[in-house]
């Protein structure tokens, strides 16, 4: 009888291990709960951008019908692999934060779940024409966007002054300005390069008028080495070259800063409250100006900006939408984010200007800084598409950064190796490209 | 690196009990008790004891690799915009090809055997004369000397690259600074200087543990062949190179070997460095290139293939290693 008895327990134990294993192995697949109909509506929200915390704590305090729950990733970095992982493992959250980049890139990898019902006419009629493509494609709506990086000069008034110089309207006027600087003080310059950026590279394309994506019919197009990006980049390689701007990286590039020795940052509309919060000595003598030009026409594009989607597993994308709608365009949400902080800009004009009222004008000498992003969103060319090859785009860029700063390439053979690369790996991946 | 190169120590521990004594013992025991048979008990408790080990190993070890196998002969097939769902076609053995003729792959190869070439001479040269040194007459305060070159070791190789990273950068780093002081340019980003940046950084993490193993082996030389060397007049130069280090020859050779298997894997330090060393590309080494596609690019088809041509490669090497150990024992 014992001997029995003990085969049992082998048996009961192996199989328990075995389960275990099996459970382990096809969670991916388990449904998720359900929701019980009595009771709010619970929702998990993941996400790494500043404030994301106050803004579901005050969600959840005005909502007694859906309780969302935060998760918070550590940078824009982690978050796309660790999506495409929680996907596949069927534990997503419910709602997540996408950088405009990376839209059709989650769509692409079956992240993002088509919200054109839920979501499709409050992103139409909420939202500046400029996002509507960078969300819409395919005939079908992915994210709600919150805010736009729009592309802005920010300058040290002071010293503008001290070597004499205008703010430059276009980018003509900037090489010039940098020359003089250059050769005022050689331990001073004008700005720092592009080099290396490749986020940047695009924004300044687009300022061009270049379109490195686009949709025909069933396939995409890609187009990043067209002639309007080519023509953009020739300034900043002749900047490079005469070493007219700063080529260094960033903690010496901050230092440099910090010293007084750049005069002026290209950056997105979120880059007011980091200029705040890194150099807080220096309050009171950043400006902001329109961003220099192709030509005359003002014009400027998108630098960083992120949307909200909902997650291919989700079951309660009604549920999520509501809190997105009410992330992006209510007040209280932007008021609850900003905290007297942030600078994000958001696209929503509701709340935008409840983001223009919350922000502190003093680091700027009370400079109405939304105002200058306001009027840069309505010169943003619109039509720009990112595609699902973007991060081959980027990473290609990135590393021909390298070559260009070792003197080894220029940007425009780095747009054409960019080119290459995403259509041989849009290509592999089957996808259709015209 | 660090299990792969315990085993070094081997050679230098006390010889294996010799195969009569073993048999003997069990022979001594057999008299005192029945000739055991099999009884399903003990093999009940047997498995009992050995079922942790096996689960864990078929999860964590086994299963991983099936689960790859199957991975890398498949592909995610879009159409179209790619926006509908994906669909998993067999391609066989493309993969692999696709693999082994992409030259951001085979070119990873290059860079590690080059990086090779650098670190390893230096590291086990510089281990091999510092376990000399404190092995000598001469050596004073051995203890703190030999716990001093351990310490890099005991920093993880991400922390250690940061610390670097700082190190190598202009403005911030005291190095720089002197390099810039005596009149010497600062330029990282040459292809050599992506080797040699890195190679420091292996060199100052792993020569202290080497040193531990070879002053070990060093321990093991027989007093009598020193004296004896000694009274044929050999100075402490000679004796050192013609002897000591002649004597460990076998723990040096199997170091070297198992550090090759080591520095192939080597993936954390470029990473962090690219930044700064800017001819480090995304996929400079083999494991950054599998990382890029699987998480970069999603192929984990793609990256499973690639993952494992680069560790049957390492199997090979490993075996040929132990090959070759068991050899210089001899």
């Amino acid at each position: 009888m014992r001997k029995i008895r003990k085969t049992h327990v082998v048996v009961a134990v192996a199989g328990a291990l075995s389960a275990a294993l099996l459970a382990g192995c096809s969670s991916g697949t388990a449904p998720a709960a359900q929701s019980t109909r009595s009771g709010p509506v619970e929702i998990t929200f993941s996400s790494w951008l500043k404030g994301s915390k106050q803004v579901v704590e005050a969600f959840n305090a005005s909502h007694p019908d859906i309780k969302v729950t935060f998760k918070e990733v550590a940078s824009s970095k982690d978050n796309y692999p660790a999506l495409t992982n929680q996907v596949k493992a069927g534990n997503a959250p419910d709602v997540v934060t996408v950088e405009y980049p990376h839209v059709s890139e989650m769509a692409t990898q079956g992240v993002l779940q088509d919200i054109s019902k839920p979501a499709g006419d409050f992103v139409k009629s909420k939202f500046d024409p400029a996002a509507q493509s960078l969300v819409t494609f395919g005939g079908a709506t992915w994210g709600v966007p919150l805010d736009a990086g729009v592309l802005e000069f920010f300058y040290r008034e002071d010293l503008f002054t001290k070597y004499g110089i205008e703010v430059p309207k276009t980018w003509a006027e900037y090489e010039a300005a940098a020359a003089k600087v250059a050769t005022a003080d050689p331990a001073v310059r004008l700005g720092s390069t592009v080099v290396g950026d490749s986020a940047l590279m695009a924004a300044l394309s687009w300022q061009n008028g270049a379109k490195w994506g686009g949709v025909d019919g069933d396939s995409w197009k890609i187009d990043v080495n067209s002639q309007a990006s080519m023509d953009a980049m020739k300034v900043h390689q002749d900047l490079f070259d005469k070493k007219l701007v700063w080529a260094d990286d960033d903690p010496v590039l901050q230092k440099k800063q910090a010293a007084g020795q750049m005069l002026s940052v290209i950056s997105g509309a979120w880059y007011g409250a980091a200029l705040r919060s890194s150099f807080p000595d220096q309050a009171g003598k950043w400006r902001v100006a329109p961003l220099p030009a192709p030509t005359s026409a003002p014009a400027t594009a998108f630098y960083g900006g992120s949307t909200f989607g909902i997650s291919k597993n989700s079951t309660k994308a009604d549920a999520g939408v509501k809190f997105i709608e009410w992330m992006t365009t209510d007040p209280a949400a932007i008021s609850a984010r900003i905290g007297g902080t942030s600078s994000t800009f958001p696209i929503n004009t509701e709340a935008n200007a409840a983001a223009a009222k919350t922000f502190d004008k003093a680091f700027f000498g009370g400079q109405d800084i939304y105002a200058n992003a306001a009027a840069g969103l309505k010169t943003v060319p619109s039509g720009w598409t990112w595609t699902p090859g973007t991060p081959t785009t980027f990473s290609k860029l990135a590393d021909g950064g390298a070559q260009v700063k070792a003197g080894k390439a220029t940007l425009s053979q780095i747009l054409d190796q960019a080119q290459d690369a995403t259509v041989a790996d849009l290509k592999n991946r089957g996808i259709s490209i015209k | 690196m660090g299990p792969a190169t315990q085993r070094v120590a081997g050679p230098a521990g006390p010889p294996p009990e010799p195969k009569g004594a073993i048999m003997a013992l069990t022979q001594a025991s057999g008299t005192r008790t029945e000739p055991r048979r099999p009884s399903r008990k003990g093999t009940l408790t047997a498995l009992l004891f050995l079922a942790p080990f096996f689960v864990l190993f078929f999860a964590f070890t086994v299963f991983p690799v099936l689960y790859s196998c199957y991975l890398s002969l498949f592909k995610d097939k879009a159409a179209g915009l790619g926006l509908g769902a994906v669909q998993k076609v067999f391609v066989g053995g493309e993969n692999y090809l696709r693999a082994l003729t992409d030259p951001a792959y085979t070119s990873s190869f290059g860079n590690i055997a080059v990086y090779c070439l650098i670190y390893i001479p230096v590291m086990i040269v510089l281990s091999l004369s510092i376990a000399l040194l404190l092995d000598s007459a001469a050596a004073k305060a051995r203890g703190f000397f030999r716990l001093a070159f351990y310490l890099p070791n005991i920093v993880p190789g991400l922390i250690a690259a940061v610390i670097w990273l700082y190190l190598y950068t202009p403005e911030i780093s005291p190095i720089v600074d002197a390099v810039k002081a005596s009149g010497g340019t600062w330029d990282l980003s040459s292809t050599l200087a992506a080797y040699f940046s890195i190679s420091n950084i292996t060199v100052w993490m792993h020569t202290g543990y080497n040193v531990i193993l070879f002053y070990a082996a060093l321990q093991a030389v027989p007093k009598e062949v020193l004296e004896a060397a000694t009274v044929d007049g050999a100075g402490p130069f000679r004796t050192a190179v013609a002897i000591k280090a002649r004597m460990i020859a076998g723990a040096v050779s199997v170091a070297t070997l198992f550090t090759v298997v080591g520095a192939m894997q080597l993936f954390a330090e470029p990473l962090l460095l690219k930044t700064k060393a800017t001819a480090i590309t995304s996929t400079w080494t083999p494991n950054m290139f599998i990382y890029d596609a699987a998480f970069d690019k999603h192929d984990f088809g793609y990256a499973a293939a690639s993952a494992l041509t680069f560790a049957v490669l390492i199997g090979v090497m490993s075996w040929a290693v132990t090959k070759l150990g068991s050899k210089a024992d001899q």
